[in-house]
This record gives C-alpha cells, structure tokens and sequence, in this order.
C-alpha cells in the first residue's frame, strides 16, 4: 500500500501536519496532524510498504512490543484509510 | 518512546493553536486555493462565534467590496479577522463586530477575504444580504455592548458561551 500523490508534509512547530495540495478547496478542521512516529510511517508509505514492513521498521526505531505496535499500525493505517489518503496495491 | 506517544501516532488538528495554523492557511491562500478553518475570538460577535463558526475564505482579488470580513496581519504581526466598514483608495477602515476600536491598513496586507461561513450547522454566503446586516449593525454600533450583552444572553448557549 501507499500513500496517494498530492499529499505533503508542513512542519509547524512541533508538529507535523498532512496537507492536501490537490484540492481546490482545504478544510483545516478536519486536517491530519502526525507525531514523531506518525511521520516516520507516513515516509515509508509515501514510497510503498506492506504492513510487515511498517512493523519491522517500528520495532527498530522504537523499544516497543510487536503486539502493541502492531495494533498502532494498524489504528493508523485506519485513519488514513478514513481520509481516502491510502491505495492498496 | 512512550505508550502514549505510540497510541497517538495520528491525531487530528485541535490541539494545534491558531497561530501555528494561520501561516500555513496563508501559503494555501497565497497558492489560490480556497480555505476552510474555525474562528477563535470574539470579536467578530454576533456574526462570528469563537471556536464554533467555520470560515471559508479565498486570496483577495481588487474586488473588496465594504462589509466584507478579511483576514490581514497588523503592525504587529499579529494575525486578525475583522470587517472592513470603510474603503478609501487603497486604504481600508477595519473593525471587529463586537469592538469599539478601528484600525486602518493597507489594501496590500489583506490575506483572504471570507466567502462564506458556517455556524451550527447554518450555511450563510458573504452576499449583499449579509452586508446589508452587517451595515444595520454598523449603524447601531453606539449601543454595541448593550445589544451585545442581550444577545449573549439570550442565543449565548446556542454558540458555545
């Protein structure tokens, strides 16, 4: 799966936000903001990965057990799911 | 890496302040795009309530019309929405709804001009109907704080006050 074109990165202060630069029309309410390793996710997908990929990149960059940083891959791949931001191969 | 951090790796906007915000509504503008975002403030009261209203705005074009609501940065670099309630050659009178004082900018400092807004659920156009209303309010503008106390007393609840 990966992340579909027209989509990029701001950073402002401390976050990371998801703009969409195809839209004519941009509603910041309802915009996505990433964390740290939201980020991190976010940068492998824009280039394609599978769901164990995400997984093993996760278990290396952070001390985490697989169950739970398999549940946050997937919460988040949920939610980019919801913003029609993801195409599955 | 905390269990908190790695539980919120997604979130949406609100905890953002408005001022990290605006910048980055300013470059969506300045790219012609059209933008949508919640008002903070009450200034702009009874026509804009804060942090429930949703404003819809575009890049300013020569066509600035009296009674429009605009987005500008003052000499303070501050970030302010507010009506323009007078138009002289390239200079603008500017007041919020619910103030007493007026500012006087730059036709050039205008970001975005709103289209339209939308309050629990109320879609209203920034058409000459709604400038027709926001002239009646000018016109009324000594008796500001009384209607204004009225007004926040009798809908307040409904806006979120």
């Amino acid at each position: 799966m990966k992340i579909k074109h027209g989509y990029i990165l701001r950073n402002v202060a401390s976050e990371t936000i998801v703009v969409p630069t195809q839209e004519a029309a941009i509603n910041f309410n309802g915009i996505l903001t990433l964390n740290e390793s939201g980020k991190l996710l976010w940068e492998r997908l824009s280039q394609g990965a599978t769901e164990a990929e995400l997984l093993e990149m996760l278990m290396e960059h952070y001390d985490v057990q697989e169950k739970e940083a398999q549940s946050d891959i997937e919460l988040f791949l949920d939610k980019l799911r919801a913003h029609h931001i993801l195409e599955d191969a | 890496m905390t269990s908190l951090e790695r539980t919120t790796s997604w979130k949406m906007h609100r905890s953002l302040q408005s001022r990290t915000l605006i910048p980055l509504i300013e470059a969506e503008l300045q790219a012609g795009k059209q933008v949508t975002f919640r008002v903070k403030g009450t200034s702009m009261r009874p026509f804009l309530w804060s942090n429930v209203t949703n404003i819809t705005m575009i890049q300013p074009n020569d066509l600035l019309k009296r009674f429009d609501i605009v987005l500008y940065q003052n000499d303070q670099h501050q970030y302010v929405l507010h009506r323009i309630i007078r138009i002289k050659g390239t200079t603008l009178i500017i007041q919020g709804d619910a103030l007493m004082n007026r500012e006087i900018i730059a036709l050039g400092s205008v970001i975005g001009v709103a289209l339209s807004y939308e309050t629990n659920h109320k879609n209203r156009q920034i058409n000459q109907w709604h400038r027709f209303q926001a002239w009646l309010w000018h016109q009324l503008r000594f008796a500001r704080r009384i209607l204004l106390a009225l007004i926040k007393r009798t809908w307040g609840k409904k806006y979120g006050e």
